[in-house]
């Protein structure tokens, strides 16, 4: 465990988690509040964060020493609320923004805070679920399974062996990491499947020590679920607009390289693009109105699988909360 | 690790980034920016890898629209690597992985790292 913050939720105290939750579930109700994935609070009637209005403070270490909670801890529970929301400007809301998303997806912008065992250590609680959460993405009946290449299985199967080490207390020397990280960048290299691309991205980004990327795994989940609802949506479409889609990733990636490239970096996007017309064609179809309104469509058929995959996740992390409080798995 | 990017102004972007020694990252952001926020712990946990040769600032749009004009940003989180003060890439990754092997490949190329 070298290297491991402690911390106390709450400070043991559950009349100070009462407090402090019972004032996030009073705005929760009144929607004052809005999930997100960073600390926000402020005074002036604009928007705050569930995690930033929990501890009235949007900086880091006032948080950690007002809640006794890990700032990434409250980042990710509020980023998988966040990922299966939508938002939309209406006037009559507060803060102009009305949020909309299923019942049971909403509900966890509550129950991570009430799930929380008061006095327990929460700092591998993201960690953990950093390593459920690729281990479910590795599993034979996840929905992109057909799609990850045995090199980037390999990658993924290796971080989550040095995440167990590191987890378990076992030093993993930053050469392994290096090594690890360079076949994943290889592997991603790999032009061949576009709907593997989304995975194979995921892995490159979670080769570090877990511990250390905790605070940096929100906007990666974030990214790797948009790119799931994508794939989710995709038997939703005609034929002629899943290869659009299909196309149109061929091409961002493309649009990706060219912008790591020194010599084509600063050029405009349209000018990078055009090298592959193709795919030039596709990113600007899908770019047009009409074809988002009918992804847009294809996104709601798929809601309900989408959701279905977000629910499991935050059943997984509620697990992990409610566990940490458990004496058996609170030193891990 | 929150010290490692340093916050700069109009007032000491002479001092902290034209006239440093070594490259200078410069992160383009604004408070309201929800991806800029979520982008600022990759920055500080790139910043003790390249402690020496590379320095990370930060500048806020809002508080500095002449250097914003100056670095031409067009929307943000927007990531500049410079040289005498002069902007010699951006960088357009955003994952740890992506942006240690941009940073290595730009600093090998200038003899830096």
């Amino acid at each position: 465990m070298s290297g491991a913050k402690h911390y106390c939720a709450f400070h043991g105290d559950p009349a100070r988690k009462a407090e402090m939750v019972g004032r996030v579930r009073s705005k929760w109700t009144q929607r004052q509040v809005v999930p997100m994935a960073y600390l926000k609070w402020r005074t002036d009637g604009g928007m705050v964060s569930l995690s930033g209005t929990l501890a009235e403070t949007q900086v880091p270490e006032q948080f950690i020493e007002r809640t006794g909670l890990p700032v990434e801890l409250g980042a990710l529970c509020e980023g998988l609320v966040h990922a299966g929301a939508g938002f939309s400007e209406d006037e009559s809301a507060p803060f102009g923004l009305a949020m909309r998303g299923d019942e049971a997806i909403l509900a966890f912008a509550m129950e991570w805070l009430d799930a929380i065992p008061v006095g327990a250590d929460l700092g591998g609680v993201v960690p953990r679920f950093m390593h459920s959460f690729l281990g479910s993405v590795l599993a034979p009946d996840f929905a992109m399974s057909a799609h990850v290449s045995p090199a980037v299985r390999t990658c993924a199967e290796r971080i989550l062996g040095l995440w167990e080490r590191e987890l378990s207390g076992v030093q993993v020397v930053p050469k392994e990491w290096r090594s690890l990280r360079a076949d994943a960048l290889r592997a991603s290299e790999d032009p061949g499947d576009p709907w593997g691309y989304a995975v194979s991205e995921l892995v490159e980004s979670l080769a570090w020590p877990a511990r250390g990327l905790a605070p940096e795994f929100v906007p990666i989940f974030q990214v790797f679920m948009k790119e799931l609802s994508q794939f989710l949506l995709a038997p939703y479409l005609s034929n002629e607009d899943r290869d659009i889609l299909t196309q149109s990733m061929v091409g961002l990636r493309e649009l990706s390289r060219a912008h790591r490239d020194p010599q084509s970096s600063q050029l405009p996007t349209e000018m990078l693009l055009g090298r592959e017309q193709h795919a030039k064609h596709a990113v600007r179809t899908l770019m047009q109105a009409e074809t988002q309104a009918r992804i847009n469509a294809a996104k709601q058929q798929a809601q309900s699988e989408s959701d279905g995959v977000l629910r499991r996740q935050m059943d997984s992390l509620r697990k992990l909360i409610e566990d940490a409080g458990r004496p058996e798995t609170s030193a891990a | 690790m929150t010290a490692q990017i340093t916050p700069v102004s109009d007032a000491d972007f002479e001092a902290e980034v034209a006239r440093s020694d070594i490259p200078v990252l410069i992160d383009f952001w604004a408070p309201w920016c929800g991806p800029c926020m979520t982008l600022l712990p990759t920055l500080e946990a790139l910043a003790p890898m390249y402690d020496g040769s590379l320095k990370i600032v930060k500048v806020n749009i809002d508080e500095c629209p002449e250097l914003a004009e100056k670095f031409n940003v067009q929307s943000i989180p927007y990531l500049v690597l410079a040289k005498g003060g002069e902007a010699t890439a951006t960088l357009h990754d955003r994952s740890r992985t992506r942006l240690a092997s941009e940073l290595d490949a730009l600093l090998d190329q200038d003899g830096q790292a």
